[in-house]
């Protein structure tokens, strides 16, 4: 082969590996400035804070027992660009010791609506026989944890609701 | 020497066809530049369409409740939703630029031609999408902007002779503008749309590998000398396409997407324009009136030159593709690209949007300030005006005849002054002058 030849072989390969490099830079770089925004839009709800909780009037205190019973408040939340106000229920029961527990009514197994089931004591979750005790520990069945319940005070004799916690904690 | 991956190797094996390899791995004319990359930047807006419209539509409501606020919380509440909404907002205009001048460059080199005439047929199918998804687009925000340049927009369709008023029905699905409207056009927008987008797009780009480029014209000779397409002619591609994308993010970031108020179907103060792509149009049925002018302009102008347009390859069969050998293709293009542009200007020129039809200072812009503020203080909310609004407050539909000037500024400014049984929230953040300018608005309405 003539050098010349050769050498403009090698000036074609160089272009070559040239345009290859700015074909993927260029790419890349697109890619980027366009995924970056679309992906963290996407993603955007894990990047959010939760809402802090406010205390919630559930009603006056003397009304409750160790007998647990289902209390309704109006709950506002905000959702997304809605405005709701939707009604929320909670199981709420008085232990012996006279402190109040505020039961998130949905079993931590999936999530099913449970209910209390008086003749034998026991709140039970229908779903897959989920099985809690008044204290809302786990008696059999499936759940993984206590039930969840939320933060509790008392003030002027009304019962007020907080922020929810993981059953266990 | 270093092999770069080789996009299309690993998949035409498996595929085992020459499709995508063949279309990366093949020649192009080597003078093939930057007139030639107005395609792939128009491929490229697409794309940006289609993943921003993505992320918008999972955080929008096509309903006039929500819609609004909506749009609000992808500025306010999604991660760079400003950003998003910016790119989609100022892409769909650079489509309609880029589309245009890629129309252009292929007319005026005269690429339609045999054996191209289907590339340009479907390309003016996809120019027309261009226009559809911009027209639709344009209505979803909810705004008064959007709101009236739709009701205009749609209202053209009326005027068609015989058929006008259920036209008009069936591209609004209800008699005016309003819910069913909204819903429609997101669902012709969002779905519609992009599947007649696809395939057409794809089989664009099928036609355009399968007669390869189209040299300039009058210089076939130099068209044999040929240069890869990938990476050489790709490369040039993605380097005007990240100019393109640069230019939506300066615009992005110096102007935003403009602020709008909320649309308001009781407004009597807006002057409605669509944007600026349909001004033309909007400018054109101003010297087009009367019961015979009025559906020429209307109707058969455009239909004429979209027909045109379609049929253009099959009827200027002649292969004579030079610009200077073509003195009527030329006269016609610039007689187009003039009147559209005249149009334009004259359409920019007289009456801006949102302009107030009265004087400022007048007491008739006074009263048109103060209906913009009862709209944004969200008046309706608890009053009716003429049968708008949500029935919680008083009416207020005559509330001119019933109150005194001072009396209805200091129920305004604080309720409980006069009416201390007064449900109503103290508006006494208003200016002085706002105060004015809706007491204004308010003893109008008697």
């Amino acid at each position: 082969m003539a050098p010349r030849e050769t050498a403009a072989g090698a000036a074609r390969e160089d272009r070559r590996a040239f345009f290859t490099r700015l074909f993927w830079g260029l790419a890349g770089l697109l890619g980027a400035l366009v995924g970056v925004p679309v992906l963290g839009a996407f993603l955007s709800p894990g990047f959010r804070k939760p809402e802090k909780a406010q205390w919630t009037v559930i009603g006056p205190a003397d009304r409750f027992t160790e007998e647990p019973s289902l209390a309704h408040h109006v709950h506002p939340a905000h959702e997304g660009w809605v405005n709701v106000t939707g009604e929320m229920q909670v199981w709420v029961v008085r232990d012996p010791q006279g402190a109040y527990k505020i039961f998130d009514n949905h079993c931590t197994h999936l999530g099913c609506p449970f209910h209390w089931e008086a003749a034998d004591k026991r709140f039970f979750c229908p779903c897959h026989n989920g099985v809690f005790g008044a204290d809302g520990r786990v008696l059999s069945g499936p759940p993984p944890r206590p039930l969840d319940y939320y933060e509790s005070k008392i003030e002027g004799g009304i019962l007020y609701m907080g922020a929810l916690r993981r059953g266990g904690t | 020497m270093t092999e770069g991956p080789r996009p299309g190797g690993w998949l035409q094996e498996r595929l085992g066809g020459q499709i995508f390899g063949g279309f990366l791995n093949r020649n192009v004319p080597e003078e093939t530049g930057l007139p030639h990359t107005l395609g792939s930047a128009t491929l490229f807006l697409l794309v940006v369409q289609v993943v921003t419209g993505i992320v918008l539509a999972m955080n929008y409501a096509p309903s006039p409740e929500h819609a609004y606020d909506s749009v609000t919380y992808i500025m306010t509440q999604i991660v760079f939703g400003p950003v998003l909404r910016g790119l989609h907002h100022w892409g769909s205009s650079a489509l309609v630029i880029v589309v245009g001048l890629h129309t252009l460059r292929v007319f005026v080199w005269g690429s339609y031609k045999a054996p191209r005439e289907l590339t340009w047929m479907v390309g003016v199918a996809l120019l027309l999408l261009v226009m559809a998804f911009a027209f639709t687009g344009y209505l979803l925000p909810w705004t008064q902007r959007s709101y009236w340049a739709t009701v205009v927009g749609t209202k053209i369709v009326g005027t068609v002779p015989l058929i006008g008023s259920w036209l008009l029905q069936v591209v609004r699905g209800e008699a005016d503008v309003g819910p069913v409207t909204l819903v429609r056009f997101y669902a012709i927008h969002v779905l519609l749309l992009p599947a007649l987008l696809a395939p057409l797009v794809t089989l664009h780009l099928y036609l355009v590998y399968r007669h390869s480029i189209a040299p300039r014209p009058g210089n076939e000779a130099a068209a044999r000398k040929t240069k890869r397409f990938y990476p050489d002619q790709l490369a040039e591609d993605l380097a005007v396409s990240l100019v393109v994308l640069l230019a939506l993010f300066g615009l992005t970031w110096i102007w935003g997407v403009p602020t709008e108020v909320r649309a308001d179907p009781t407004s009597t103060a807006y002057v409605p324009r669509p944007e600026w792509y349909f001004l033309f149009f909007f400018q054109l049925l101003k010297y087009f009136q009367g019961p015979i002018w009025e559906p020429i302009g209307v109707i058969v102008l455009p239909l004429a030159v979209i027909l045109l347009l379609f049929v253009l390859p099959l009827v200027d069969r002649r292969l004579e593709r030079r610009p200077r050998r073509r003195p009527y293709a030329m006269a016609a293009a610039g007689v187009a690209v003039a009147a559209v542009a005249g149009l334009t200007y004259f359409g920019v020129v007289q009456a801006p949007p949102g302009t107030r039809t009265a004087p400022a200072g007048s007491p008739q812009a006074l009263v048109e300030r103060g209906h913009e503020i009862y709209v944004a203080g969200k008046c309706q909310d608890c009053h009716v005006i003429k049968g708008e609004g949500v029935d919680f407050g008083p009416e207020l539909t005559h509330v001119g005849s019933g109150y005194a000037a001072d009396k209805l500024a200091a129920l305004i400014h604080n309720p409980l002054s006069v009416n201390p049984q007064a449900s109503m929230p103290a508006f006494d953040k208003l200016s002085d002058a706002d105060l004015r300018a809706l007491v204004a608005y308010l003893l109008t309405l008697k």
